[in-house]
């Protein structure tokens, strides 16, 4: 278990009324060129943000489980982003 | 529905509106059944205005635009295609876009947060591996498309319906009208922008009422708009030039109302008696430089028109959109006595900004929600809408009788149209009749290329070989 999953676990206990973690970082301003861990653990670089506080265009940097996806893209959603690693 | 409005009461929708007679009940106007009828039978069949590609230009751009009561986005996607949406999400409806315009790169639903490429497709779906377990095809859940798009010389419209003919069948000898609104000054193709924003407000009454007479009423002005064409109302600026003849500097010509019965469209026209298009005539005194930039305008565009015989500059598009030099009023259905009214204003793209400035100020003077002209208009529309949703007024058919009979045709001047005195109601029969065709129709079979219904060209063809 990452510590980002502990905190998904406590977060929905303590806030039965939503199944949105309160442990995800806000994504909205977040500009192109940041890297953020996201709750599978990957880490993701932002190559386009819509500012819709919802999806960030991203592209996979780091991936423990399957390392043949670094480079990937793909979209995550704000309550998977966890932590900003990388600052742009 | 459809069956209980065919049959609306002991009358029929054909006994309501009885063109013969030239008498046209008021419950086409007033009734809500008819209303919703005419949102299926009309607004998901016809070809509808969308918007301008110059209000998208780059990639990711959209606007918000209507087809009849409801909301479609018009954007640029990131290969830079244009496309036309319902403004919904597929998942619990919500308005997936709730800005006017702007530039985005994925269209997100605040409700759930699913999320649309700006070319329709369904990208992103929260929890979609974990929840839905690959049970659902995102691909099966784009955003709904209009089913024919048009970029006629950078005008956009769109239907839902993919039998409905082509868009320049669908207009006809009216192409030309079309394809002209949307010329700079100096006569080239697609080389306007419109002004941002587009101008909405809502009026007490029916779409009918301003989109059926608009373009088609000539009588009204010499008494609605008396005081304001006393007032001055050209963009002259003074008294003594208020006339807005002068704007139009005309060869010699003569007016006529024409029309297209088989399709529906038509406007207040002229047949020029020369070919080419006349000499600028200065107008805009209190404008320094105006009239300098566009009578220069003005000659390149007579020497590229010098051998045309130009007809039909102005035009209602069947059902709800008037064309005319300078401005696209657009009609939009809202409710059974509502009207969302929008004012889309064309202006050379190329024009240096103190001559769009100016532009801008003269038609907001003379048109729109606040401009002089419309709200003689708006008075009258809405105080007859009132007075029409009555019980004994509804017993009173109003009168379409101006002019029932007299129309001729002259495929030599006006290839396709048929034409009435200048002062008619032909366009308002034309109209109505090519509403009742919509209404009554199971498919665009029943209503194109061939007209069972429509019999006013091959009447007027017969009143002029009679007479």
């Amino acid at each position: 278990m990452t510590d980002g999953e502990a905190k998904y676990t406590e977060a929905v206990v303590g806030s039965p009324i939503t199944a949105a973690p309160n442990d995800a970082v806000m994504i909205t301003d977040l500009p192109e060129g940041t890297q953020v861990r996201l709750r599978n653990g990957n880490i993701v670089e932002i190559t386009a943000n819509p500012r819709d506080g919802g999806w960030i265009f991203v592209k996979i940097v780091e991936n423990a489980n399957d390392p043949n996806t670094v480079g990937d893209e793909d979209m995550a959603f704000c309550v998977d982003v966890i932590d900003v690693v990388k600052r742009a | 529905m459809t069956s209980l409005i065919r049959s609306y009461g002991d009358r029929s929708l054909r006994s309501l509106v009885d063109l013969d007679r030239g008498l046209v009940s008021r419950e086409i106007y007033v009734n809500e059944d008819i209303y919703k009828m005419e949102l299926e039978q009309v607004f998901t069949r016809a070809w509808l205005f969308i918007g301008h590609e110059s209000q998208v230009p780059n990639p990711g751009d959209f606007v918000v635009s209507r087809m009849g009561e409801e909301e479609v986005i018009l954007v640029r996607d990131r290969k830079s295609h244009l496309h036309v949406f319902l403004n919904t999400c597929r998942h619990r409806g919500m308005k997936v876009c709730r800005y006017d315009d702007g530039n985005t790169l994925v269209f997100t639903c605040p409700f759930h947060g699913w999320s649309y490429d700006t070319d329709g497709r369904l990208v992103g779906v929260p929890y979609y591996d974990a929840a839905y377990k690959g049970d659902m095809d995102k691909s099966e859940w784009g955003l709904p498309e209009v089913a024919q798009m048009s970029n006629y010389y950078g005008s956009i419209w769109a239907t839902w319906d993919r039998s409905a003919p082509s868009f320049e069948d669908y207009l006809g000898p009216y192409a030309d009208t079309v394809r002209r609104a949307f010329q700079s000054s100096d006569g080239e193709d697609n080389g306007v922008e419109l002004f941002n924003p587009v101008y909405k407000w809502r009026i007490p009454c029916n779409w009918k009422f301003p989109g059926f007479s608009f373009d088609g009423d000539r009588a009204h002005a010499a008494m609605t708009h008396r005081s304001i064409n006393v007032a001055a109302i050209g963009p002259q600026g003074d008294a003594n030039g208020g006339s807005r003849a002068p704007i139009r500097a005309p060869f010699p010509y003569s007016d006529y109302e024409m029309t297209t019965p088989e399709l529906g469209h038509g406007g207040h026209n002229a047949i020029y008696e020369q070919p080419g298009v006349a000499p600028y005539k200065d107008t805009w005194f209190t404008e320094p430089g105006v009239d300098d930039y566009f009578r220069e305008t003005r000659e390149r565009k007579r020497e590229k028109y010098k051998d045309s015989y130009i007809v039909g500059e102005t035009a209602l598009i069947w059902p709800n959109v008037n064309i005319q030099p300078h401005r696209i009023l657009l009609w939009h259905p809202h409710a059974p006595g509502v009207t969302e009214s929008w004012r889309a204003y064309p202006i050379d793209r190329a024009a240096p900004q103190f001559v769009k400035d100016a532009q801008r100020r003269y038609m907001m003077r003379y048109g729109g929600p606040c401009g002089l002209t419309e709200s003689d208009d708006m008075e009258n529309w809405n105080y007859a809408s009132a007075a029409s949703v009555g019980t004994v007024a509804k017993r009173y058919p109003y009168n379409f009788i101006m002019g029932a009979g007299h129309a001729w045709t002259d495929d030599h001047a006006a290839p396709g149209m048929t034409l009435n005195y200048e002062v008619a109601e032909e366009n308002q029969r034309s109209r109505l009749r090519r509403w009742l065709e919509f209404m009554e129709a199971g498919s665009w079979d029943d209503i194109y290329p061939v007209n069972p219904v429509s019999t006013a060209r091959a009447d007027a063809t017969k009143a002029k070989s009679e007479a």
